[in-house]
């Protein structure tokens, strides 16, 4: 698991009552209990733990934990290059 | 003779002797620097978009209006009830969902003009385009530099008090839209219920993160402030969810004294703000803490309080209050500063919902009979008075149902039928439950049917008429259950089971935007139902939490 899956999997698993190992990378993020409710608890945790603020509609657009992962992984890296 | 005010002249009032006075703070963002608008502002800019609609020819037409800009709803509301147009707000559309209510709502509202800000709502994306023949988009008109001279231009309506002003639909069930026919006098006459019940005056500053296109957040937080000659500070509900503790920290920098909303609002709080956010908070001003909408659980209440009594916050400015779109918002709310009180009945607490103001009178009714029942007994509560609306729009049996219904008896009085039973004990109203069996999450209202015919529909594996849909306490939380049975040949194919669920979820979520936590098969013919056929859909609850349905199970 990468850094930013590790860390979507440890904020979904708080969010929704669930054990981290029973969150799936691949299945969607609706399928795993992301209403529009968690959806914006998910936002706020992405920030407070990655620093990155994301639009609401990438979690429609990556709706996965490992295609929102690797959104997040190119988002940090437009950062750093801009730095 | 005594006039009936209406809104307009309340604006107007305001602008000529309070026109510098804060009206509204629009917060966004983390630095908590509000936009603001003056009263004199507020009249100015919608006196100048009324007197457009009114050449535009749109008094007394339908206008849909929704906006993403907080700032330029309250602008664009306004106008409407300066224009004497009758407005029908609604939430900006992003998911396929809320596009599918905007359809529904143009073929039930019949709206002839458009005022949005979002490239989002075009009039070709409803189903007969032709029909509108406005749009009015707020982006530009706010640029528009003649805006000064149209001011002048504007004609203050005749309005009389049984006038729309404008129509609440009833959120919940997408199919079966109810457009709630709210009268300038129903406007005015709530606000003074509100302001009685609340202790509102031109001291007071509410505070709202609710959606400002329904009943709770446009009638108690936008269209109250400017009847009690205060300010109301605005916030996105979005922005809400993700950052709670920004509600706190704009009480307690603004000295608000009024705010709140449902249960969920009080629970997130509780549950997420983190001890380095509260750091300097100073909650002293806030004297009513209102929940409503939904049912209030009393854990949520003690944990809110517990956990923010250390900053000022005081217990008894807890202040439930009970209310619909059918009697405008505000039907009883609790006497300021009693805090939370709440009944032990038989396994459940139940919260005390205070009595009705202004003229507003209750009755609860047996609403099989039709007779009032006595103190303490429950039944269906009914109402009545000037804050009652005129009905639902082109729906005159439904109207009829439960606008008009009378008791058995009695004087022929027209009651609402509220559909939600409780009792009354010593004065003071307590909700029990629902009649129509209705889910509510996170202040939202869904029928349960709804979510039933949306998970027959897809899949083929679910028996006809076989589902239950319920809502289920889970400590301080809840869940939403739906129990379906399956067809007999569904039975051995267990291993299909989960994509089943999983389906159904998908359909529910996005049709809905509901997210069902369980979905539990039974076998055929295990569902609980009356001698006719019908779901029983509370016996399916406690069925369900004892174990007691036949669940498929594999072999």
């Amino acid at each position: 698991m990468t850094q930013f899956e590790q860390c979507l999997v440890d904020i979904l698993a708080e969010l929704t009552d669930a054990e981290r190992s029973t969150i799936s990378l691949t299945d969607t993020l609706d399928q795993q209990g992301v209403d529009s409710l968690v959806a914006l608890r998910l936002a706020r945790g992405i920030h407070d733990r990655t620093g990155i603020e994301i639009e609401l509609e990438a979690l429609f657009d990556y709706p996965s934990v490992r295609l929102l992962a690797q959104h997040l992984q190119a988002l940090a890296a437009q950062t750093a290059g801009a730095v | 003779m005594s006039i009936v005010k209406t809104f307009p002249d309340i604006l107007l009032q305001r602008a000529q002797s309070d026109a510098a006075s804060t009206a509204y703070r629009f917060f966004q963002g983390g630095s908590l620097v509000p936009e603001t608008l003056s009263f004199h502002e507020v009249w100015a800019e919608s006196a100048a978009l009324a007197a457009l609609m009114q050449s535009r020819g749109l008094a007394g037409e339908r206008v849909l209006l929704t906006c993403k800009s907080q700032r330029h709803f309250v602008i664009a509301f306004f106008a409407c009830l300066l224009a004497g147009a009758v407005a029908v707000p609604t939430a900006l559309p992003r998911r396929s969902a809320l596009q599918e209510r905007l359809q529904v709502l143009s073929r039930d509202a019949d709206f002839r003009a458009l005022i949005c800000d979002s490239d989002d709502v075009q009039p070709s994306h409803f189903h007969d385009a032709r029909a509108i023949t406005d749009t009015i988009d707020m982006r530009s008109w706010s640029q528009a530099a003649d805006r000064g001279h149209w001011a002048e231009r504007w004609v203050s309506p005749k309005l009389a008090a049984h006038d729309l002003a404008f129509l609440q639909y009833t959120s919940g069930s997408t199919g079966d839209p109810k457009g709630v026919m709210v009268s300038h006098g129903n406007l005015v006459s709530n606000c003074l219920a509100i302001a009685e019940g609340m202790g509102l005056d031109a001291t007071s500053s509410v505070f709202t993160a609710l959606p400002l296109f329904h009943d709770m957040g446009l009638i108690g937080g936008v269209l109250q402030s400017m009847y009690s000659g205060c300010s109301a500070s605005c916030m996105s509900p979005a922005e809400f969810v993700q950052y709670p503790e920004r509600w706190l920290q704009i009480i307690s920098r603004f000295g608000i004294t009024t705010s709140g909303g449902p249960n969920f609002m009080y629970q997130l709080a509780a549950q997420s703000i983190k001890p380095e956010q509260m750091a300097g908070l100073d909650l002293s001003t806030w004297s009513v803490a209102f929940c409503g909408a939904e049912p209030i659980r009393p854990e949520a209440i003690t944990d809110f309080i517990r956990k923010f009594e250390p900053v000022g916050f005081r217990p008894q400015s807890f202040y439930a209050c009970y209310g619909m779109a059918e009697s405008t918002l505000f039907i009883t709310g609790a006497q300021c500063g009693a805090g939370l009180q709440v009944d032990q009945r038989e396994e459940s607490s139940i919260v005390g919902c205070g009595h009705p103001r202004h003229d507003t009178e209750l009755a609860i009714v047996d609403p099989d009979s039709c007779r009032r029942v006595a103190e303490g007994v429950v039944g269906e509560i009914w109402v009545r008075g000037s804050s009652v609306a005129q009905g639902y729009w082109r729906r005159s049996e439904l109207t009829e149902q439960y606008f008009g219904a009378t008791i058995a008896c009695e004087e022929p009085l027209h009651y609402l039928r509220t559909g939600d039973l409780g009792y009354v004990s010593g004065g003071e109203l307590f909700v029990s439950g629902r009649l129509k069996d209705l889910i509510i999450h996170y202040g939202k209202k869904y029928l349960p049917q709804d979510i039933e015919n949306e998970a027959e529909r897809n899949h083929i594996a679910l028996r006809e008429s076989g589902g239950g849909a319920f809502c289920v306490a889970d400590g301080g939380k809840q869940r939403t259950v739906l129990v379906f049975e399956l067809k007999r040949e569904w039975l051995r194919r267990h291993d299909e089971w989960p994509e089943v669920a999983a389906t159904v979820r998908s359909a529910v979520l996005a049709s809905l935007g509901l997210t069902l936590d369980e979905v539990l098969f039974i076998k055929p013919g295990a569902l609980p139902r009356t001698s006719s056929g019908k779901v029983r859909r509370n016996q399916c609850r406690i069925d369900y939490l004892e174990g007691a349905l036949a669940r498929a199970e594999a072999p």
